[in-house]
């Protein structure tokens, strides 16, 4: 059995042969293609590039971060100036190529796209004016993540054409550190049904349906399931993840687990730490089944360090040699 | 309903073109404008607690922030020249290294409802950069320093020990995602506050106004 049998027998909700690590399991693809973080996208001044909607990224400090206090739309009203980008006139054949040109078929092939319905609101129109504007533009709001929702959808057609990936993750940050951004009802009533019909796309085009969520979102993750979302990434720690597993662990797995606002997630972590965290996880999550490890160590995009690269190696050592001993 | 408790009202709520109209009843009814402001500020120290128990969430809380500022226009070509209207000045920024300004901003708004003059420096934010802000600015009572991300936590740590060392006696508050009291005390700083929402009882304790 190779990672990727090992690793479908997870998202089955079927018990593995051994509980799988994300870094080894995982062939992840996307980040290149759909530009949503200005990576692939033109250099408009020093390490600052624009994205598919023409939002500007800051490239100088690890992950890419939307240039501050420089937004393209004041007045949700007007959103209907903004030009939308069209997957379908995309190179896509080229693109799957050079993404998959040293994919040999042994790992799950996941498609990450970035920047849901509400991400791209708040990159648009800077963040308070996104939150503000779900209260006193509904309508308008709703609107706008209807036309996000159909590029989306288009976007999750070509690359179920020319990718075929296992797993699509579709990614929207609704959450901060300790809640939802905005309350459980504004969810429901502005975005999940546009939510709602991105995750059908995906399940429809026969992929598994991943939601990228940081933050504590476990407010909502009622509703996830509801719509259909078959793993919840990065599961960080501040949701009750134990009370997710017992209420949805036959319909949802936990990607994630990592507390990475905790002492294992500072970037001066002993290995000591770092071993501790790895326990904990195959303690409270790896033994309930349904589970794909990930330690967040690390930024998105950025070269690790050679700390990091220690960090990450024991963790993985520590973590399979615990599984083993319990025989997960 | 008193003129006085509308305005308090339309403020919690959020309703920033009526809470202009109250305003202006209210001053016409001969309300001072000191009162009127004092009022806004009770509200948004409602909204604040609110906040921070969980029972609003970040819209909520902004658009009562856009409503006191609504409010605040109003008042101020009548208030100019009172010294009673600011607790002082505060200087915020985020730190070194970290782009993040959601928290930051959200702070800005509660300090300012709250009645601090705030100063602004944005992101990225050197610790040098901090200690000159408090040299450049006027009666300045306390700095706040946010980060959001793990590994920007030394750049706060090197902020707090760099504004010190510049102004012993000055207040300083830390804040964002990864931190902690413990962290914050580790470091130096006097104060902590887990959000936006505690920002403002923490800061005015700080300084003594509380």
């Amino acid at each position: 059995m190779n990672e990727k049998e090992n690793l479908l027998r997870v998202y089955r909700h079927q018990k593995p042969e051994w509980t799988p690590i994300y870094m080894e399991s995982v062939y992840l693809v996307g980040l290149i293609s759909n530009n949503e973080t200005g990576l692939r996208g033109k250099t408009v001044r020093e390490k600052v590039q624009l994205d598919e909607f023409g939002v500007e990224w800051e490239m100088g400090h690890g992950a890419p971060v939307p240039v501050p206090g420089n937004y393209l739309l004041e007045d949700i009203c007007n959103w209907r100036d903004i030009k939308f980008p069209e997957p379908k006139t995309w190179d896509w054949s080229q693109m799957a190529a050079m993404e998959l040109k040293d994919y040999d078929g042994s790992k799950v092939l996941t498609y990450f796209s970035e920047q849901g319905c509400f991400d791209r609101l708040t990159q648009l129109m800077g963040f308070e004016n996104a939150l503000m504007a779900l209260l006193e533009e509904p309508e308008e709001c709703s609107n706008f993540f209807s036309a996000i929702a159909d590029y989306k959808i288009e976007l999750i057609e070509c690359v179920a054409k020319h990718y075929q990936p296992d797993v699509f993750c579709y990614t929207d940050d609704l959450a901060k550190v300790d809640s939802l951004f905005m309350s459980p009802e504004t969810y429901r009533e502005i975005i999940k049904p546009h939510h709602a019909r991105i995750i059908e796309a995906i399940l429809r085009n026969g992929m598994i349906a991943e939601q990228h969520t940081c933050g504590k979102c476990d407010a909502i993750m009622d509703d996830y399931v509801e719509i259909g979302v078959q793993s919840f990434f990065p599961a960080q720690a501040s949701n009750d993840l134990e009370g997710i597993q017992k209420k949805h662990g036959d319909k949802l797995i936990i990607t994630g687990g990592f507390d990475s606002q905790g002492p294992a997630g500072f970037p001066d972590a002993n290995i000591d730490t770092i071993n501790a965290e790895a326990l904990r996880m195959v303690e409270q999550y790896a033994v309930n089944g349904s589970y794909l490890c990930m330690p967040m160590i690390g930024a998105i995009g950025a070269e690790p360090t050679p700390l990091q690269l220690m960090q990450m190696g024991a963790f993985m050592q520590t973590f399979r040699s615990e599984c083993q001993k319990r025989g997960i | 309903m008193s003129n006085i408790e509308e305005v308090k009202a339309l403020v919690e709520t959020g309703k920033s073109k009526k809470v202009v109209t109250a305003v202006q009843e209210a001053l016409n009814a001969g309300v001072a404008a000191q009162e009127i402001l004092d009022g806004m500020i009770a509200s948004m120290g409602i909204v604040g607690e609110k906040f921070s128990s969980g029972e609003i969430f970040v819209p909520e809380m902004l658009i009562a922030a856009k409503a006191m500022s609504k409010g605040v226009e109003v008042l101020k070509p009548i208030m100019a020249g009172s010294d009673s209207t600011s607790f002082g000045t505060c200087i915020m920024g985020t730190v070194a290294g970290d782009l993040h300004d959601i928290g930051k901003n959200l702070v800005v708004m509660m300090l300012e409802s709250s009645g601090f003059t705030m100063v602004d420096l944005g992101v990225d934010v050197s610790a040098e950069k901090f200690v000159e802000a408090v040299k450049e600015n006027d009666n300045v009572v306390l700095v706040a320093c946010s980060g959001l991300l793990t590994t920007t936590m030394p750049a706060l740590k090197e902020a707090v020990k760099t504004i010190k060392a510049a102004f012993p006696d000055m207040k300083v508050i830390v804040g964002g995602a990864p931190v902690t009291p413990e962290y914050a005390a580790e470091i130096g700083a006097d104060g902590y506050a887990p959000d936006a929402g505690s920002s403002a009882t923490k800061a005015k304790e700080l300084i003594g106004v509380a």
